[in-house]
């Protein structure tokens, strides 16, 4: 149960989704955007937010559809990762969202949500920063476009009032993608490692959730990585700062994990005594 | 755009019925299934998203109805275990003994029958990954797979 008072809007454009924001804010109504309502939901029952009114994306149209095009498969904000797990073009990230929540969680649960969200884990960005995806957000004057990767730095930073709009996956996936979950009890349950590598003839890409406070990700330049003598170990220097200890596992053992998963995906070799 | 504020008169279809319920937009589809329109099959258990307990049918597909709100489903086609009749997986639930305290039986029901709705040839890993979005706090897991797997070979039966 919600305690308090909250409005609620759908607006059924962008601009007026924006416009609804933009105008909320300047009556000093602390209003948010909501697609899936998970984390809005659980976040005001415990009082961890505070919100006056929430402006539910999903009228938008187009944020709900999945649309495949020569080069991207454009994903609306809005869309439920079941959606994206059982779309035949999507098989690269469906390993990676399948393991996300559970499965009745999933069918309201969206890809735009998971990513602006404010828990740590926001697993559903790595595959996207992995493919180095586009997203396209809606401010003051309309449709932006970036890469994932210009604007996603801890988290998504998008100007003040704007809001994802849809994300753009290459169809042609470079490079071999490879990842692993870890948690601590049972397989639903937030992971302590989730580790996602791709390894295509440009760049290696590490990203990792549950490992720090918010996914961390580093790109290599192929030729650079090839001339490591140890990958396992300059991959683990390279995120170890950011390493977290909490009541599920210590930074020690999940720099472990990930160094143990990082040899078990590139072949090399691990002696954890 | 839509707007709601305050109290609201909204109408839900709820089990094939039209229902006019007086709601505040804060409201969670549940509260409001259990307070308003009075099915109470769907239990508040957590009300956290975990147990799986709320689960009910939007559009046939399961959603756990604490984590959503009621306005928010203006237009859909809402499902509770109240709107189950005679079918298959309540059969097989009573012959495979597939509840002890019963607390969890609606959300697991909910999610079965939406899964062999879907998906009657599910194998063991979608079975697996569907029902782990219900947790039973007296373990009767064993029955409620042995009732999932007979009311799949029934249903399955039927369809040949
Ligand atoms: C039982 C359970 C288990 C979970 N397990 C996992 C897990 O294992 N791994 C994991 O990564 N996540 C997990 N989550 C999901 C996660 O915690 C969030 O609940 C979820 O990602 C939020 O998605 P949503 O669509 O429901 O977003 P909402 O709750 O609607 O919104 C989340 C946040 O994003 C903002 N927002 C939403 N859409 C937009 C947009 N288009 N533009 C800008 N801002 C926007 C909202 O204002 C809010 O701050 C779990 C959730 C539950 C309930
Ligand atoms: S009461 Fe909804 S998941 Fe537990
Ligand atoms: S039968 Fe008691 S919780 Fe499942």
């Amino acid at each position: 149960m919600i305690a308090y008072n909250l409005d609620y809007f759908k607006p059924e454009t962008t601009e007026e989704a924006y416009e609804c924001m933009k105008s909320l804010k300047e009556e000093k109504v602390n209003a948010l955007y909501y697609s899936g309502g998970t984390e809005v939901i659980t976040n005001l029952r415990k009082g961890a937010v505070k919100a006056d009114a929430v402006i539910d994306l999903k009228g938008i149209g187009e944020m709900s559809e999945i649309l495949v095009e020569d080069q991207y498969i454009i994903v609306g904000a809005n869309v439920p990762l079941n959606a994206m797990i059982e779309h035949v073009e999507l098989g690269t990230v469906m390993p990676i969202l399948n393991k996300i929540a559970d499965h009745t969680v999933r069918n309201a649960l969206t890809i735009g949500g998971n990513i602006c969200g404010k828990l740590p884990f926001r697993e559903a960005v790595l595959p996207l920063l992995a493919l180095n995806s586009l997203v396209k957000w809606v401010d003051e004057s309309g449709v932006k476009e970036s890469l994932l990767r210009d604007v996603f730095d801890k988290r998504l930073k998008l100007p003040p009032n704007a809001f994802l709009y849809q994300i753009m996956i290459p169809r042609k996936a470079s490079g071999k993608m490879m990842s692993k979950r870890m948690e601590a009890h049972t397989e639903v349950d937030y992971p302590i490692l989730h580790v996602v590598m791709n390894i295509s003839d440009t760049e290696v890409f590490v990203g990792l959730s549950g490992f720090a406070s918010f996914p961390v990700y580093q790109v290599v330049p192929r030729n650079e990585y090839d001339e490591w003598s140890d990958p396992v170990e300059s991959i683990a220097a390279m995120f170890e700062k950011d390493a977290k200890s909490d009541e599920r596992a210590s930074k020690e053992y999940r720099v472990h994990l990930l160094k143990n998963q990082i040899a078990l995906f590139t072949g090399g070799a691990y002696d954890s005594i | 755009m839509i707007q709601y504020s305050g109290n609201v008169n909204i109408q839900l279809n709820v089990n094939r019925e039209i229902h006019e319920v007086v709601v505040m937009p804060q409201d969670t589809l549940l509260r409001v299934l259990r307070e308003k329109v009075g099915y109470t099959g769907p239990k508040a258990g957590c009300e956290n998203g975990d147990c799986g307990a709320c689960t009910v049918l939007l559009d046939g597909k399961p959603v756990k109805a604490c984590l959503m709100l009621a306005v928010e489903t203006v237009g859909k086609e809402i499902l509770t275990v109240e709107g189950l009749e005679d079918t298959e997986i309540q059969k097989a639930f009573v012959s495979e003994g597939g509840f002890q305290c019963g607390f969890c039986t609606a959300g697991f029901l909910m999610n079965a029958f939406a899964l062999l709705e879907t998906k009657p040839d599910a194998n063991e890993a979608e079975k697996k990954d569907w029902l782990s979005a219900n947790l039973c706090r007296c373990t009767g897991y064993e029955g409620i797979e042995n009732a999932l797997n007979l009311a799949q070979k029934r249903v399955q039966e039927k369809k040949r």
